[in-house]
């Protein structure tokens, strides 16, 4: 039954994701076509002859109308191809597999700094509500929370990289030191190298950039998981606990804890998709290639089909970053398992 | 509750992680030494590198990285004339139909197959069979007869003087490397990422950050101080680049802007090097439809701009206002007057004009700080003159696709622009024959210049060439078909202890990577 049950769940959730980059996918090609400038003339350049721009619009089959391009699009979508780039004459999915691994990088570093900071800050300030960490936290959390990103990765790279030099201010690695590119993710290829020192340059390479990227949604977290924090301290069962006799630190880690982490759970999952879209910010500030930085020439070049496989990739990794908080979400937490699950 | 037992909460290990994390951050590189740094040279630029297939060299980055990796037939020297690389000569027919040309018979390509004839017309067949890119330059361009492996001729289809210019934008490319990787796309995904080149470095690699060169030992044309490897690294954002310098982790800076240079300049170590571009700055009027298509207002307008405060405050003092539709440094101009702001002659010329209540519209691209700026100088200006203009942001693409109709051409754009090489013909016949759709970006018709241009096309005397050009460019200053702001000198950062001051590539907007020498030991 609750195989069963589970099963059923993922089905659900599988067809969800499906219909979701479906829509996602028709909306983006949409607004492409409606978007002014000659996805042709783009892929000759600005001083081609009319000649070369009739020449290429049919050689990308954009003569054709736009429902037929659409179909064939998606006829090919179901097939995994999602195109070939105008600019890049690559496939489009060979490079997002290029450019993705940096992104992923930064964007698991910078949920890794996000989770370090926000979780323990929430947990303190909320088992000492009102105190002096309580009050300077939310200070702080307000601060940063009110930070453009773009300007805090200037003033981090200003004040650590150039000013203090602690760290590097750009790039993967320093001149010379990168491990033979295996994924495209600089810290995993010096850990399959087994290369230290590559990997201690590209982990000094990416902390600027992870906790540029972290700040903002750090905020997010410590208020929600602050908030969740008070509810639960603050509830029946939580007097239960403490007329049980339990330790002030077994109420909190074992009990306060577990039963406010669901909300920041999801909260998490849906930061994960954001932080990708955020990424192009920081790694145009910290000169790192990414899917963010690929997918802004996309578009300034109106390369429709790498704008779209762009799209489509992120929107399926963040489908998945979704599915996996959920699962997540049901292991930890009974009530979210017996509303989904049924029993 | 099993689970609640795994998500036991561990301060001491958290810390111990954290501590070996910023260990690892803080100390462990941070002594490492590259190697063979000193001779490398390390040059960042932004803007992303799509492909580095030398077709595409009507993109700045693939064009500097085509000059590093290819080599061109002809070149231009530092007085932008038209001078030999790969041809040792060249002779353009009476009847500008066919150019003869003899080739450098010492030249392999870096797999160590000798170049010869074949490869160029292998390079030109396929330029004009994919119809893009550096393709647009070499129009009428026929066939190549290959008379032997060190001599051809090239057939145009009409008479097209401009052609042997246009090759100084042509790399030619190893036709059997090239013909065994050939895909179902001519080759061009796999020169997006690798090199089919004779030129002075090979490419070693193209990682996440950047992409890196070494020196080719059998180059022909063997030069001191040529650095062992190039590295080239895209760094979008300027405060970067700035930084970067700063930190030594780059030996040239391009692009830079203009107060990132001022403040670089004071610094001992660095030198700024002012790039002698073909970067003009304009405002170019719709001359076919709407009020713009009076020549009176253009011409008042031409009046109006605060050329001398635009330039200080806007651009630093980097550039030379201009005297005539084309960049100060180009040859064959005329001697027009220096663009200059006359406000009571602006007025005087308005008045005549009726323009009460008229609103007129400029278009210009946000992404770049400097011209934003200039759109709102130009705003503030016709302020001065009594008349409001409208600014309207335009992205590049949406900017081309209206220049297919001159009814759709913006009334007034904002732009810069740069010769794609340093012959007057290119930027002419493409910014004002009639037929130019698409690259005529004024709209402009005159039949009278159309006839000078078809003249200069089939005239085979460069000397006689220029007299047409000149008086070209003299009705398009009487027409005032733009406003002509500034040719741009564009700051470069380096450190002199490393390189020689960089130059500006005469077929870019930038440097050439070849040129790049180290600086003489002292």
């Amino acid at each position: 039954m609750a195989v069963r049950s589970i099963l059923r769940f993922l089905l659900m959730r599988l067809g969800q994701t499906i219909l979701t980059l479906w829509g996602l996918a028709s909306l983006v090609f949409l607004m492409i076509k409606l978007l002014p400038g000659d996805e042709a003339q783009m892929a000759v350049g600005a001083e081609a002859s009319p000649e070369q721009i009739e020449a290429a619009r049919q050689r990308l089959g954009l003569d054709a109308p736009v429902i037929i391009q659409y179909l064939l699009f998606l006829s090919r979508l179901v097939k995994g191809d999602l195109g070939v780039s105008i600019s890049t004459f690559q496939p489009v999915l060979n490079d997002l597999v290029a450019v993705f691994p940096s992104t992923l990088e930064l964007v698991s570093f910078a949920m890794l700094v996000n989770l370090a900071v926000a979780v323990p800050s929430a947990i303190v300030a909320a088992n000492k509500r009102g105190g002096a960490f309580d009050g300077s936290s939310r200070f702080m959390a307000v601060i940063f929370g009110g930070l453009p990103v773009f300007w805090l990765a200037l003033m981090l790279q200003y004040l650590l990289g150039t000013v203090w030099r602690l760290l590097p201010i750009s790039g993967h690695n320093a001149y010379g030191m990168g491990a033979p590119i295996l994924t495209g993710a600089a810290t995993l290829d010096a850990l399959l190298a087994l290369d230290w020192v590559a990997l201690a340059d590209a982990l000094r390479h990416i902390a600027l950039p992870a906790v540029a990227l972290a700040a903002l949604f750090s905020t997010q977290i410590f208020r929600a998981f602050r908030a969740s924090l008070l509810g639960v301290l603050t509830s029946d069962f939580m007097m239960a606990v403490r007329a049980k006799g339990a330790t002030a630190r077994r109420v909190l880690l074992r009990h306060a804890v577990p039963n406010s982490v669901t909300a920041t759970l999801a909260l998490a999952g849906t930061q994960f998709g954001a932080m990708v879209g955020s990424s192009v910010l920081i790694e145009s500030v910290f000169a790192r290639k990414g899917v963010g930085a690929y997918m802004f020439n996309a578009v300034a070049q109106k390369d429709s089909f790498a704008v779209l496989g762009s799209v489509i990739f992120i929107g399926a990794v963040v489908c998945i970053a979704n599915l996996i908080v959920d699962l997540l979400q049901l292991v930890v937490d009974p009530r979210v398992r017996a509303a989904q699950l049924g029993n | 509750m099993r689970h609640l037992k795994s998500m036991r909460f561990r301060p001491g290990r958290l810390a111990a992680t954290a501590l070996l994390t910023v260990a690892l951050a803080t100390g462990w590189a941070g002594g490492a030494a590259a190697a063979d740094r000193a001779s490398t040279v390390i040059v960042a630029m932004a803007g992303q590198i799509n492909t580095l297939d030398p077709m595409r060299a009507d993109y700045s980055q693939t064009n500097l990285i085509a000059s590093a990796v290819y080599d061109t037939l002809v070149t231009y020297n530092a007085e932008r004339q038209l001078v030999g690389r790969l041809a040792t000569e060249f002779s353009l027919a009476p009847d500008v139909k066919s150019i003869a040309m003899t080739l450098r018979s010492d030249v392999t390509f870096h797999d160590g197959t000798p170049l010869t004839a074949k490869d160029i017309a292998y390079t030109l067949d396929r330029l004009k069979r994919l119809g893009a890119g550096v393709a647009s330059l070499i129009e009428g361009y026929e066939s190549t007869t290959v008379v032997d492996d060190t001599h051809l001729t090239i057939n145009l289809s009409k008479p097209y003087s401009l052609f042997l210019g246009s090759l100084s934008k042509i790399y030619i490319l190893n036709s059997a490397l090239v013909e065994a990787n050939l895909g179902a796309d001519d080759g061009q995904g796999w020169l997006q990422g690798n090199d089919a080149g004779s030129g002075p470095y090979v490419l070693d690699a193209i990682t996440a950050q950047d992409v890196s060169f070494s020196r080719f030992d059998g180059y022909w044309d063997q030069v001191e101080r040529r650095p062992e490897a190039l590295v080239y690294r895209r760094i979008d954002e300027g405060a970067t680049r700035r930084d970067e310098l700063l930190a030594g982790n780059i030996d040239i800076g391009l692009a830079m802007a203009d107060r990132d240079a001022a403040a670089l300049a004071s610094n001992p170590a660095l030198k700024v090097s002012l790039l002698q571009s073909t970067v003009q700055t304009e405002i170019l009027f719709n001359t076919r439809v709407g009020p713009t298509a009076d020549k009176r207002l253009r011409r008042a307008l031409r009046l109006v701009y605060d050329y001398e405060g635009g330039l200080a405050s806007i651009r630093g003092n980097n550039g030379v206002i201009a005297n005539g539709p084309l960049p100060t440094p180009l040859n064959c101009r005329p001697d027009l007057p220096v663009a200059k702001r006359d406000i009571e002659a602006a007025k005087a010329a308005l008045a005549e004009l009726a323009l009460d209540g008229v609103t007129l519209k400029m278009n210009f691209q946000p992404a770049f700080d400097a011209q934003k700026q200039e759109a709102t100088l130009f705003q503030s200006n016709m302020r001065d003159v009594g008349l409001q203009l409208e600014l309207e942001p335009i992205a590049f693409p949406n900017y081309l696709a209206s220049l297919k109709d001159p009814e759709m051409i913006p009334q007034m754009m904002l732009l810069e622009d740069f010769a794609q090489f340093p012959d007057p013909g290119i930027v002419l016949v493409k910014g004002y024959h009639s037929n130019a759709i698409g690259t005529n970006r004024t709209g402009y018709s005159n039949p009278d210049v159309d006839a000078l241009l078809d003249a200069a096309l089939a005239e085979p005397d460069e000397s006689r060439r220029c007299e047409i050009y000149k008086q070209v460019q003299t009705i398009l200053y009487d027409d005032a078909v733009m406003i002509d702001i500034y040719t741009l000198r564009k700051p470069a950062v380096y450190y002199p202890e490393k390189v020689e001051a960089p130059v500006a590539s005469p077929t870019g907007s930038s440097i050439s990577l070849a040129d790049v020498r180290l600086a003489p030991k002292s």
